[in-house]
Order: structure tokens, then sequence, then C-alpha cells
């Protein structure tokens, strides 16, 4: 009993010295790419196997980056309207790429998903999670668009609502269009519920 | 015994019979299966619960129904559980909540599930709850106004889920565990929420807001 009480003393201690996190082996770590700072190379690995860079998909007005998902419902509610994002801002002058960071879905089933929904963009793998942990990415689908000088000008949802018949804002597009005309961003970070992105377990 | 680690580092410890345990209640969870196709969408009827009567469509909530929630159990250390029909390893966790729910309640832990499913998943949701026949309410967002909600619970969050959120009694936001976690990594987080209750001397909330409906 009294070593119960000394257990229970020290770990009121440890909750008084303030706000914990319990960070699961699969959480996203804090972000070091925000709105407004620049990003360098970063490398990735294409659905065959070869390595592939970033700064190979500059777009003349700049560059979309949509961390997507197989098997995560919401990703999958977003099919339709990303491949209808890739191909107007694709004519517009973005790169559009679509990246895959979860540790449970292999290049050949993202090939063949983005096959069948007719996705129409690259997608590549983020096999370590090295790009989703320096941009801090947490969930599916989850957009980050960048302008020609690699600086982040929009992070967040692609719009307001899972349901197409809810929607009310097209953040992403909105973003997008700004950033076409050299504009910032009306609303650069946008916040959505979404699948966890299914990262590397950490040792 | 309680051995205590500081909760950003939980032990981790083989469990044998708890992973036994949560094998079994993974093959009975629902088959909502887009997550996974690679398994056919009937139940396993082997699996199958004997109880699987209806429990009541959760009650929809908005940012002011979560504060009213917080208010309702304040007094009492609280963990806040956020999931979706849609959300495999919600689905996979679920089950060890309701036990974990179960355990600690004579220590005086309430748990609150809230539900992020849409309209149109009200019938996976339904099934989801006469399944797991859980023994702690759940509620369901309203849709919509995603980004005040999340931010109004913890401005940290980026809406990922699974995510759970400890209340300490006095109604303080002291931890959150968010994606996928371990059944160590729950309870030592529930033992520093029940520990910080211990802390505060009983009857004197520091604040301020009674907040009962």
């Amino acid at each position: 009993m009294r070593r119960v009480s000394i257990v229970l003393a020290l770990c009121a201690i440890a909750a008084a010295l303030g706000f914990w996190r319990v960070a699961s082996q699969n959480s996203a770590p804090a972000a070091q790419v925000t709105v407004g700072s620049k990003v360098g190379d970063l490398p990735f690995t294409t659905l065959d196997g070869k390595p592939a860079s970033l700064y190979h998909f500059a777009g003349q007005h700049g560059t979309l980056l949509i961390f997507v998902a197989t098997r995560c419902p919401v990703s999958n509610d977003y099919n339709q309207r990303m491949a209808e994002l890739a191909r107007d801002y694709t004519a517009r002058g973005f790169a559009v790429i679509g990246v895959n960071a979860n540790r449970n879905e292999p290049p050949e089933e993202v090939a063949q998903h983005a096959a069948e929904k007719g996705l129409g963009f690259t997608i590549l793998k983020d096999l370590d999670d090295r790009v989703a942990d320096l941009f801090g990415a947490s969930v599916t689908p989850e957009a980050f668009l960048f302008d020609t000088s690699w600086t982040l000008r929009y992070h967040g949802r692609i719009d307001d609502s899972r349901n197409p018949a809810n929607i009310t804002t097209r953040d992403l597009r909105a973003a997008l269009d700004a950033v076409a005309e050299g504009k910032p961003a009306p609303v650069a970070e946008t916040k959505a519920f979404g699948c966890t992105i299914k990262r590397l377990p950490r040792s | 015994m309680l051995t205590f680690r500081t909760a950003t580092l939980p032990r981790m410890v083989w469990r044998g019979p708890i992973l036994v345990l949560l094998l079994a209640a993974a093959i009975g969870r629902p088959s909502l299966a887009q997550e996974k196709p690679k398994f056919s969408p009937k139940s396993s009827p082997a699996a199958k619960p004997s109880s699987t009567k209806p429990v009541a469509d959760p009650a929809l909530i908005d940012q002011q129904g979560y504060q009213d929630i917080l208010g309702k159990y304040r007094g009492k250390p609280l963990l806040v559980n956020f999931w979706a029909t849609w959300c495999e390893p919600c689905r996979d966790e679920y089950p060890m909540l309701n036990e974990l729910a179960k355990k600690y309640a004579p220590q005086g832990l309430r748990v609150v599930g809230i539900s992020l499913d849409s309209d149109g998943e009200m019938i996976l949701v339904r099934r989801f709850l006469a399944r797991n026949q859980p023994v702690f309410p759940n509620f369901r967002k309203r849709p919509g106004k995603e980004e005040q909600f999340i931010n109004a619970v913890y401005a940290k969050w980026s809406g990922a889920i699974p995510a759970s959120f400890f209340y300490a009694a006095d109604g303080r936001l002291i931890g959150q565990i968010i994606g996928e976690s371990t059944r160590d990594n729950y309870e030592a987080a529930i033992r520093t929420l029940l520990a910080s209750g211990a802390a505060d001397t009983p009857g004197t909330p520091s604040g301020s807001m009674p907040g009962h409906e």
C-alpha cells in the first residue's frame, strides 16, 4: 500500500510537470517545413523502384504534393476530385504528384489503385517516411503546395467536405489560383479529419 | 504492481495473453472493409460475439456539445477517444479501449467515444457499436466545421485519427495519444491520468465552470 502511494505520488509529480504527449510510434513528428519556409530537394522512389527527386517535378508555376492512400476511405472519397485537380492545374502550369508514405501499401498496390481510379498523376513512394516526417504530414489526403522557389504556400485539406455535396470552400483550388498569379493563398493552412499515415515503426 | 515510467516513454512489456485477447477482438470486429480489400466482406461467424443487441445511435454534437461533455464529466478523470468506422486502427483499438474502460472504471476513469463518421456511414456505425457493446457513451460529431472543431479540441492536432485526449478531474487537458498506439501506452497514460486526479484535493476543482447540462 505504501509502495502504491509512493508510485502515485511520483505519477502526480510527473503529471504536475506539465502537459505530456504519448507519441505513439507512428505519429507525425513536428513539421520542419511550414508555410513560408523553403524546402530543399528530397528523395522519393518511383512505383517501379527507381530513385526520383522532388526538384525533378518543377512546374512553371509551382508544385503540388498530395499525400494519398490506397486503403483510406477518406483519401478514396477524393480520388475523382484529385484527378480533376491534377488535370486542371497541370494544364495551368503546375506539377502535381501524389505521395504514398503508408508502410502497408506496397508500390504495386499503389500503381494498380492509381490505374483503377484513373488518378492520372504521378505517384511516388516515400519509403522511409522521410518526406512525410519533414513536412509533418499526418493524414491522407493532405496537400502541400510549393511555388517556383520551393516555398510552401499552402498546407492542408483539399476542400472542407468528404461529401462533394456539402463542400463550401475549395481551399486548395483557391491556393493554386492565387499562387498561379504570384499571390499568397487566401487561407494558407487548414485542417481536416483523415486517416493517419501509416508510418514505419521507429526504433 | 504498478511500476511507473514517464508517459513519454511507456514501458514495452510482452503481454502474450492480452495480445491473444486483442487478436480475438480484432477478428470479431466488423468487416467494414474498404481498407481491407483482401478480406471477405462477409463477417466471420465463428468470431461473432453472441450479444449484438442494438445500441442507441450516438447523439450528434458540435463544438459546444463537446464542451458540454467535458463540463458534464468535470470531477472525474476523462479519456475521450475519436474514432470512425473508416479508420482501421480506430477499429483495432476500440475493443481494447472498451476493456480498459471496464478495468479502470472502479478507479474513477470515465471514457467517452466520439465518432467522426458521416451521415452515410450510420449503418456501419450501428453495426460497429452493436458488435463492440461499448460500456461507455458514444457521440458523433456533426459533419461540417471540421477545422474549428479540431482546433477547439487541441490546436496542435492535425485531425488524424485515432486520437485520444486525457482530461484531469479539474478539466485540464493533460495529455493525448494521437495515431495508433499500444495497450501499454494507453495503460501508462491512464495511470498518469488517474494519478493526476489523486493529486488534486477532492471537491476543489480549479475550473470555475460547473458546466452541467
